[in-house]
């Protein structure tokens, strides 16, 4: 499908000649992401790298030409999808007839509050840099697990949220003040402060009344499915230590100064019952930068160097069995003193032996500021380039572990028959959150996308997971979108599907903002369903 | 003020004995007119509901939002033991029914590993506070609040609570709801929707305390500060933390209200401290002592300003932990030149820990005069200097006794922004008095908002001014909200800008 | 039917690629601020993800996948990049994708069907072959910039290679450097006539055969002349020796290859070069990406990928990365900070992820615009350490940070090290 000329050239007109292509060179690269075989596999194509390719892409440089541009397209009934830093497959347009707009071009920080402990944000603004700059007034950013080089502001307005410090810095929902938002008709929503018609602020995002927040997003985001984020303000947290900031040394070898009272601590279990009550304890100690559980080899990836170095340290990570990975960070002696006499004694009263006071593994100190600068989780990608992950619900630290203990059996049948990577059905990523009041758990499986049977291995693994959750009541994965997902947790899940669309009916009755990883409206279903009839 | 004819009224009644059990209907004048105003001035003009229902189940609550659906009735919800305040219960229209849910008033569950509990709306806080002692747990608490106040209800309202640094949202404590829509479907917010029913999850280790969600929309963010107006309420699970076994308070005192900021602000910062919040003498006198003559000794004693810190641990380090906390912050103070003190002329810790741990017997604000309309908005903490003064300009200018103003600053999220109020105090039985204080009441509120106070919470006639003073786009999106939610507006009709059926 | 086995032997390596955007960064944890976060000068200058390192391993394997055509706008995306290898440094902070193979790959596949390089480049590669320089000046010109007064030792182990550049446009660093190595009395010779282009604006467009030609006969040349260690003040020419002539020629080089700055660091060890006059400047650093992270030569790997474990497949023994480590950082901060007078102060983007000039790969002659306003980014940078003046290490970068400093009317001075080496002799 190809963008009408008039179109173009109206959209060339609000954004400049350099910021638009809908040249195919241009486009085919928007349709690539690390999970395109599961995308096509999720609309209908033929397996390949790439998925839809966006009709253009189009950089607007100010809210106002995201306005423009939004009209726009609506006017002409085409779609819209918008990205910022674009890690993963949800950032991928769901048909040929939406444009992606690359939110590349606004990347202010617009503000920093230092007193009020917020700042406010454009999409491209990265969490590494943001905290490079609130370093500067000794406060510190939450940041995703995907990394410090996404969007902040796209994992709070739109996307999912846990970091491996939520236990200290929440969840990105939570941490949402005022928002910018246009929605899918090109119209402008101030939320909160910001709506104010006298003296608006950034600082308060709820209300008057009920908070939008909630129409919004949810335990994870609309996913371009309902308009453009454009700039919001979020919360500032305390930089968690000594704020200095000192690396030496060359690529691979850096040497991080370490600041004052810093910590790790790899506490490993035994089994599931001491795991459960340490992490019970350490999160309401509220002790930890960093408090959370993932399986040996995952730590192995993560305190590793690169593929090299991960050959040599998944031998000694890989004899944990069930490991606490905590840091402690603290701004004073007496405070650090204090955290390490709670950890020592939590480790004792559970059972748990503590490697790192061993020094049986001792983290480097690039690990402590990539810790810092939550860099960690993208170690995970170190291991294999195809991974996906099941569970993903998120409710008490019991209930993830009860995920946990199911997962083990059914993943290891796949890997048992060499379907899936061999992590003893312990891969996991259990995250605490607002000093334990909350947790998730996702267990990543590891596949080969070049072998049709451990893929097929990792769909029925995800569909037996599903199944599972729905059988033991393990709260909704945090990564259902889209209509088919939508309508199949939704009927189990007290009907939430039909009031999520008829938000969608009500914000974007036209569907124009891309519903791939949201939800349509009941027309634009209706439509889908003939088209797939047609096809089939 | 209006009343319902009584034929109507028996009508109503018909239809909806099939639906309550016989006690639990009303259309007594005499219980009728106690639901008619509350003792806020100003908010709303009185009127009397033509009923009054006290559900217990929410298959009652199912089959009467769906009665009103039907016959194009009002409901409006209350959940707390006179005397109310804000407006939030008094009818707007005719032919309303008052949803009175302080029978429902079970507590569901008390999860003590899991820091939750699962309250019904009727659930006041002297009840909860009692059984979350008993159980080994500290609730997140406003403060020195009313006995008889609903728990959920002050929740849902959003009523600030008094430790900053365990008040990540501003929905907290509000976790999870079960609730019915205004169009009488039932629906289970955030984990609490499922899969499962909630024994399933229980069973498997949950504890509907995560309240994002389902999926890709928070409706608890939608119920919560709407006043009724998008759902009824028929439990809702929140934070709590496990008791404390050591408390050791100080005090940090001024002339100046921004003088000790800096510190403040330090402290927040580094979420040192739990319960933090500043006062002027009058409203710690109020909240300390309990007859007028009383007060006004104490506030006499009292310095101008007191910010409130105070420290605790629980477990085996607890002194440990405070011994930290208590060093870090006299750091702090040492830093920005401040004395803390632990005592202050008049005040003990014991007295304090009441009115942090503590129910109130009656509305403290009640105490001093009688009557207290109170102004509150959010802002931060740096801006509220200015909203006194301009508070203190309408007070000279209406002739409202300045030393009858009451100031309660409530650091929330975190410290990101501040609950910030105002307590008129009157007499309520001195009619001269009452109109004043409505007069400043209002021009002080509209003059706040002209400032740039965020009115979030918008009761009674703060409502017009905020919504006139906000964006037009956002009223359209709350206006979607409300056709979804409650498409023929019978809950709480004339509340926020939802002003279609207000006659 | 296209051929595409140079492209397809990177499949494995585009196909890892997670599009983290990882490779527009300098490596996260040495971001100091947001202003000076940025790598990649091509995605700070176009926008779209092609641009990145990244997006051009996506674009590789778009037309691996026959997903694009073979139009203008493929020949500006794979173009538009200055080959400065920050994208590479940053992406194996972490993994081990081959970013910036697969763009020089990209390259020479358009060249081998037609499609590149684009026009000016041509004409430099044309240049550079007929007249042995890419500005088509006269050969017979090239020595032009020696001092009357050289003092040239025939059969000297040591060769001073000027290139190209510092023959005809930056003549007062080739002569500044003759006269450095004659007051420090280091005997040299030059490769005179017989120099050629070392052949980097031939290859860093894709023109792998024409320049493996070059290559092969600058060898011998220098081999011929007895020369033991090839001494060259351009950072292009020297990694080219270091770096790409072993990798494409698949040999060691049978001379050692320095630049002037790792000569001087070593006499000045030695106590064979005194400064003896002050310098009172306040200066910082540009590290040359060719003489820095470019300089490092291609690690040697004859392993195999092995299945480690069921599905989790892994180089056996471990594949070095060639990532930056081994650049040439330290010698020229070395001499610099051994002259009287002088005070360094460093950018935040340095060494093996400092950012580019702006001028390589291509990049000056095709994408003049680009080129400027790349270098109007670096110097916004070193006028933000309040510095007096800007130093260097490579022609071509003072020509691009020169025209930068024009543009925007900076009284920021720019020196090449080796002028302030001899300002201190």
């Amino acid at each position: 499908m190809e963008l009408d000329n008039e179109t173009y050239l109206r959209l060339e007109k609000i954004v400049g000649a350099r910021n638009i292509s809908a040249d195919p060179v241009i486009t085919v690269n928007y349709a690539y992401s690390f999970g395109s075989e599961i995308l096509c596999d999720k609309f209908g194509l033929p397996r390949s790298h790439f998925a839809y390719a966006p009709i253009a892409v189009i950089l607007p440089g100010s809210t106002g030409e995201v306005q423009e541009v939004v009209k726009a397209i609506h006017e002409v009934g085409l779609k819209f999808k918008a990205q910022s830093t674009g890690l993963g497959p949800w950032n991928n347009v769901s048909g040929e007839d939406s444009v992606i707009i690359d939110l590349r071009r606004m990347d202010k920080i617009r503000k920093i509050d230092a007193k009020n402990m917020y700042a406010v944000i454009e999409p491209y603004v990265l969490g590494s840099t943001l905290q490079a700059e609130l370093l500067k007034f000794d406060l510190n950013t939450h940041m995703p697990g995907a990394g410090p080089q996404v969007s902040p502001l796209a994992s709070s307005t739109s996307m999912f949220g846990p970091g491996f410090t939520s236990d200290a810095t929440g969840y990105s929902e939570r941490n949402v003040l005022g928002v910018e938002w246009v929605l899918p008709d090109g119209d402008l929503v101030k939320l909160g402060t910001l709506g104010l018609k006298n003296e608006p602020e950034w600082y308060c995002g709820d209300g008057p009344g009920f908070s939008l927040r909630g129409v919004m997003r949810g335990a994870s985001g609309a996913k371009g499915g309902l308009g453009v984020f454009t700039a919001c303000a979020v919360k500032c947290y305390p930089y968690p230590c000594e704020p200095k900031w000192k690396i030496t040394g060359v690529s691979p070898e850096y040497e991080f100064e370490m600041p004052k009272f810093m910590q790790f601590h790899i506490i490993n279990y035994r089994n599931f019952d001491d795991l459960k009550e340490a992490l019970y304890q350490f999160s309401q100690e509220e002790i930890g930068f960093m408090v959370n559980y993932s399986s040996g080899l995952a730590l192995a990836a993560i305190f590793s160097r690169d593929r090299g170095d991960l050959i040599k340290t998944a031998g000694k990570y890989g004899l944990l069995k069930k490991p606490i990975c905590l840091l402690i960070t603290a701004r004073t002696q007496r405070e650090f003193e204090y955290k390490e006499k709670v950890v020592n004694t939590i480790v004792e009263v559970t059972n748990g032996k503590d490697f790192t006071k061993k020094e049986t593994l001792v983290p480097r100190s690039q690990c402590y500021v990539e810790a810092l600068r939550s860099m960690l989780g993208l170690h995970a990608f170190l291991a294999s380039g195809a991974f996906t992950s099941a569970f993903g619900g998120m409710d008490s630290i019991g209930v993830t572990i009860t995920m946990a203990e199911l997962n083990v059996p059914v993943k290891m049948e796949y890997v048992n028959k060499k379907l899936l990577a061999n992590d003893g059905g312990e891969g996991i990523w259990l995250q605490t959150y607002e000093y334990g009041h909350y947790a998730h758990a996702e267990m990543p499986a590891m596949y080969d996308k070049l072998n049709p049977a451990s893929k097929a291995a990792v769909l029925e693994y995800t569909m037996r997971t599903n199944q599972l959750i729905y059988e033991k009541a393990l709260n909704v994965p945090f990564t259902v979108d889209g209509d088919a997902m939508h309508d199949y947790w939704g009927p189990r899940t007290c009907n939430y599907q039909v009031w999520l669309r008829k938000l969608k009916e009500a914000f974007d009755p036209d569907n124009s903002s891309d519903s791939g990883f949201y939800i349509s409206t009941e027309s634009a279903l209706e439509e889908n369903k003939k088209k797939e009839q047609q096809k089939a | 003020m209006k009343r319902s004819e009584n034929g109507l009224s028996s009508e109503i009644k018909r239809k909806l004995s099939p639906i309550f059990k016989a006690d639990s209907i009303s259309i007594d004048p005499e219980i009728l007119k106690s639901y008619e105003m509350d003792v806020s001035l100003g908010l709303n003009d009185a009127r009397m509901p033509s009923c009054v229902v006290w559900p217990q189940s929410i298959k009652e609550v199912q089959l009467l939002v769906k009665l009103a659906n039907e016959q194009a009735l009002a409901l409006v919800p209350t959940s707390s033991e006179p005397p109310r305040f804000h407006g939030t219960s008094i009818p707007r229209k005719d032919d309303t029914i008052v949803v009175d849910f302080t029978k429902m008033k079970n507590i569901l569950n008390i999860d003590v590993k899991n820091r939750g509990v699962m309250l019904e709306p009727g659930v006041n806080f002297g009840e909860y506070i009692e059984a979350a002692k008993k159980a080994g747990l500290r609730p997140h608490l406003p403060l020195y609040p009313y006995a008889k106040k609903s728990v959920v209800g002050a929740a849902l309202d959003r009523e600030p609570v008094i430790i900053p640094k365990y008040h990540w949202d501003i929905a907290d404590p509000l976790l999870c709801t079960e609730l019915v829509f205004g169009t009488g479907n039932m629906f289970r917010t955030g984990a609490a929707a499922g899969p499962g029913t909630l024994a399933q999850q229980k069973e498997s280790g949950g504890a509907q305390k995560n309240p994002m969600g389902p999926t890709q929309f928070s409706p608890f963010r939608i119920v919560q500060g709407a006043q009724g107006s998008i759902a009824l309420v028929t439990w809702a699970t929140l934070k709590v933390q496990r008791a404390i076994d050591l408390r050791k308070t100080f005090f940090v005192t001024s002339e100046k209200l921004s003088e000790n900021f800096d510190f403040i602000y330090e402290i927040l910062k580094y979420r040192l401290g739990d319960e933090i919040f500043i006062l002027n003498n009058l409203n710690l006198a109020v909240l300390l002592e309990n007859d007028p003559a009383a007060i006004e000794k104490l506030r006499k004693q009292l310095p101008k300003w007191i910010g409130i810190i105070s420290l605790t641990g629980a477990g085996t380090l607890a002194s440990d932990k405070i011994t930290w906390q208590e060093g870090d912050i006299m750091e702090y103070a040492n830093k920005f030149g401040i004395k803390l003190v632990d005592t202050l002329p008049g005040v003990s810790s014991e007295v304090i820990a009441r009115i942090l741990e503590e129910a109130s017997p009656v509305p403290w604000r009640l105490k001093y005069k009688g009557g207290c309309n109170d102004i509150f908005f959010i802002s931060t903490l740096d801006r509220t200097p200015r909203y006194e003064e301009i508070l203190r300009k309408v007070a000279i200018q209406e002739k409202f006794n300045a030393s009858n103003i009451g100031v309660y600053i409530q650091p929330i999220v975190q410290g990101c922004n501040v609950h910030c109020e105002f307590d008129l105090y009157f007499d309520p039985n001195n009619g001269n008095e009452s109109g004043i204080t409505k007069n400043t009441f209002v021009k002080a509120s509209q003059a706040l908002i002209d400032h740039g106070a965020f009115f979030n919470r918008p009761y009674g006639i703060w409502a017009d001014m905020i919504y006139s003073n906000i964006q037009p786009e956002v009223v359209k999106s709350m206006q979607k909200v409300k056709n979804i939610f409650d498409p023929n507006n019978v809950l709480c009709p004339g509340v926020l800008c939802f002003k279609e059926g207000v006659e | 039917m296209i051929a595409t086995e140079g492209l397809e032997y990177y499949r494995d390596v585009m196909e890892r690629c997670i599009r983290c955007s990882l490779c527009k960064w300098i490596p996260q944890i040495q971001i100091k601020s947001q202003k000076f976060a940025s790598v990649c000068p091509s995605i700070e200058e176009y926008g779209f993800h092609n641009y990145s390192g990244g997006g051009r391993l996506i674009t590789a394997l778009a037309l691996l996948s026959k997903k694009i055509p073979y139009n203008a706008k493929l020949a500006e995306v794979v173009y538009t990049c200055t080959e400065c290898g920050g994208c590479d440094v940053s992406c194996k902070n972490l993994n081990d994708l081959e970013p910036l193979e697969v763009i020089q790959e990209l390259r020479e596949h358009l060249v081998k069907i037609g499609h590149g390089p684009l026009s000016n480049q041509k004409k430099f590669v044309e240049n550079a072959l007929k007249v042995h320089n890419p500005y088509g000046e006269s050969h017979e010109e090239r020595m032009r910039w020696l001092p009357k007064d050289a003092k040239l030792t025939k059969g000297a182990e040591i060769g001073y290679f000027a290139g190209c550049t510092s023959s005809y446009r930056r003549t007062e660093l080739a002569s500044a450097t003759v006269r450095v190595l004659n007051k420090i009395g280091v005997e040299f010779n030059v490769l005179g006539t017989e120099e050629f282009c070392c052949g980097s604006p031939i290859y860093r467009v894709g023109e792998l055969e024409k320049a493996k030609g070059l290559m092969e006969e600058n060898v011998k040349k220098v081999q011929s002349a007895g020369i033991k260690t090839l001494v060259t003040s351009c950072a292009g020419c020297y990694a080219m020796f270091k770096a790409e002539y072993p990798k494409v020629l698949k040999m060691e080089l049978p001379f050692k290859v320095l630049h002037v700055s790792e000569l001087l660091e070593n006499l000045l060890k030695e106590g064979k070069v005194k400064f003896t006059k002050k310098v009172p400047m306040t200066v910082t650093y540009h590290d040359p990406c060719h003489l820095g992270r470019g300089s490092e030569p291609y690690p040697k790997w004859e392993g195999k990928i092995v299945e480690v474990m069921p599905l989790i497949k892994m180089p056996l023994p471990p594949k070095p990365k060639r990532q930056g480590t081994y650049g040439c950082y330290e010698a020229p901060r070395n001499v610099l900070q051994q002259i009287p007078g002088i005070r360094l102060t460093e950018m935040e983007r340095t060494r093996e992820f400092a950012y580019c000039c702006g001028a390589g790969g291509g990049v000056k002659a095709q994408f003049p615009e680009f080129a400027l306003n790349t270098s109007k980014r670096r110097i916004e940078e070193a006028r933000s350490t309040k510095a007096g003046a800007l130093v260097s290490c490579c022609p071509f970068c003072k020509t691009n940070l020169q025209d930068g400093l024009a543009a925007i009317r900076s009284d920021m001075k720019f020196y090449d090290l080796i002028e302030l080496v001899e300002m201190a002799l």
